[in-house]
């Protein structure tokens, strides 16, 4: 972990060759006839990592995709998200499929770069809608394993704190990873007596908090070149 | 120079897919949550009560470990499937009842481990007893009394 902070230290602190391309303008010190506010082209990624991992273990089954606005150094990012957890095993047969969505801001560290590569932190407000279907049975001393069956349907929402990196690969496409920590849950109270075990985006309904970690492939299609400033002169 | 630590930095994210869902849970065994009933004379002093069986309505094996019995704290385990359970204490003297409600809620503590209950809000639908007093709603371990029964 110190190993990648001090990566991460060292990259912010490498000078940026604010130089043009197909991609970038480099703005002059006046900052005239660029309105660097209007968005340039709009970046749309799917992640891989839960298709993957969908090939090694068929309980879990994950698609989300993203769609990027960019505003200067800013983006306007959107996700939306469709799982489905399933077991079935001796003890119980659990079902859970619903679909996430966030909203929210990120700051790209690397705004000079004229790749328009990312490092960026951000802020997710998300939601998610889902069902939960679970059949088992309790086990209690002298009434031995009673049969119970719900078929709930939930709302949640929580915040979301990310940080991560896009990088060009070619032409438009970007390849990247983002890590999240989830937080501040809430959830409707469902009309039957059953607690949510497992929420779609989020994971373990028990958690206060969950890490999570995705990577994408993605598209930038673009509109006009980005303006970018020019290297600070010392 | 920047690829390079661009390469580093995926290199270092790349890991996260080796460590990524690691997080399989450990089945242990849950201890009861009881409802525990304590049986007191008129000056507050434990007082023994001596159960020739105890029965509880809808379940037909009973509860045999408490054939013959003498005990002062009577630890009722709760039916899950239902927001009441009425317990039937068999005595030389005769049978008393003590009935019981409560908010019962499940939840999956995993698919591997299977399934719990969580219970609250105690009350008494019926007790013989002359006196009977609730000391705690709660029903976990931490509580050492729910009911006190004068006798």
């Amino acid at each position: 972990m110190k190993s990648l902070i001090s990566i991460l230290l060292l990259l912010l602190a490498l000078p940026s060759f604010a130089q043009e391309n197909e991609y970038t303008i480099v703005m002059d010190s006046s900052n005239a006839g660029y309105n660097k506010w209007a968005p340039t082209g709009i970046r749309i990624g799917a992640d891989i990592l839960g298709p993957t991992l969908y090939l090694f273990d068929d309980r879990n089954l994950n698609f989300e995709f993203t769609a990027e606005l960019d505003f200067d150094r800013y983006f306007l990012i959107t996700e939306a998200g469709y799982q489905q957890f399933k077991e079935v095993n001796d003890n119980v047969d659990y079902q859970m499929e619903g679909t996430y969505y966030r909203i929210g801001p990120e700051a790209n560290f690397l705004h000079r770069d004229n790749l328009l590569n990312n490092f960026s932190y951000g802020l997710r407000y998300a939601w998610a809608t889902y069902n939960e279907k679970t059949t088992g049975s309790i086990e209690e001393p002298g009434w031995g394993a009673v049969p119970v069956s719900f078929d709930v349907d939930n709302r949640s929402w929580w915040l979301e704190m990310t940080t991560g990196v896009k990088v060009r690969l070619h032409k438009g496409l970007f390849t990247g990873y983002i890590f999240r920590f989830r937080f501040m849950r809430r959830a409707t109270e469902p009309d039957v007596p059953f607690t949510s075990y497992f929420v779609p985006g989020y994971g373990l309904a028990d958690r206060n908090n969950t890490w999570g970690f995705r990577y994408y492939i993605m598209y930038r299609f673009q509109w006009n070149k980005k303006p970018i400033r020019a290297k600070r002169q010392n | 120079m920047r690829a390079f630590f661009y390469r580093i930095l995926f290199f270092f994210g790349g890991l996260f897919w080796v460590i990524a869902c690691g997080d399989r849970p450990t089945c242990l065994d849950r201890d009861t949550n009881y409802v525990k009933v304590k049986f007191i004379d008129d000056e507050g002093a434990d007082k023994s009560i001596t159960l020739t069986g105890l029965r509880a309505i809808d379940n037909e094996d009973g509860f045999p470990e408490y054939t013959d019995t003498a005990l002062s704290l009577l630890q009722l385990p709760l039916n899950p499937g239902a927001r009441t359970s009425v317990f039937l204490l068999d005595q030389s003297t005769g049978t008393d009842t003590i009935g019981l409600s409560y908010d019962v809620v499940a939840q999956l503590i995993s698919p591997e481990c299977g399934m719990d209950a969580a219970y609250s809000n105690l009350d008494t639908t019926r007790i013989t007893f002359p006196k009977a007093e609730i000391l705690s709603t709660i029903i976990n371990q931490e509580i050492v009394t729910n009911i006190e029964i004068t006798h």
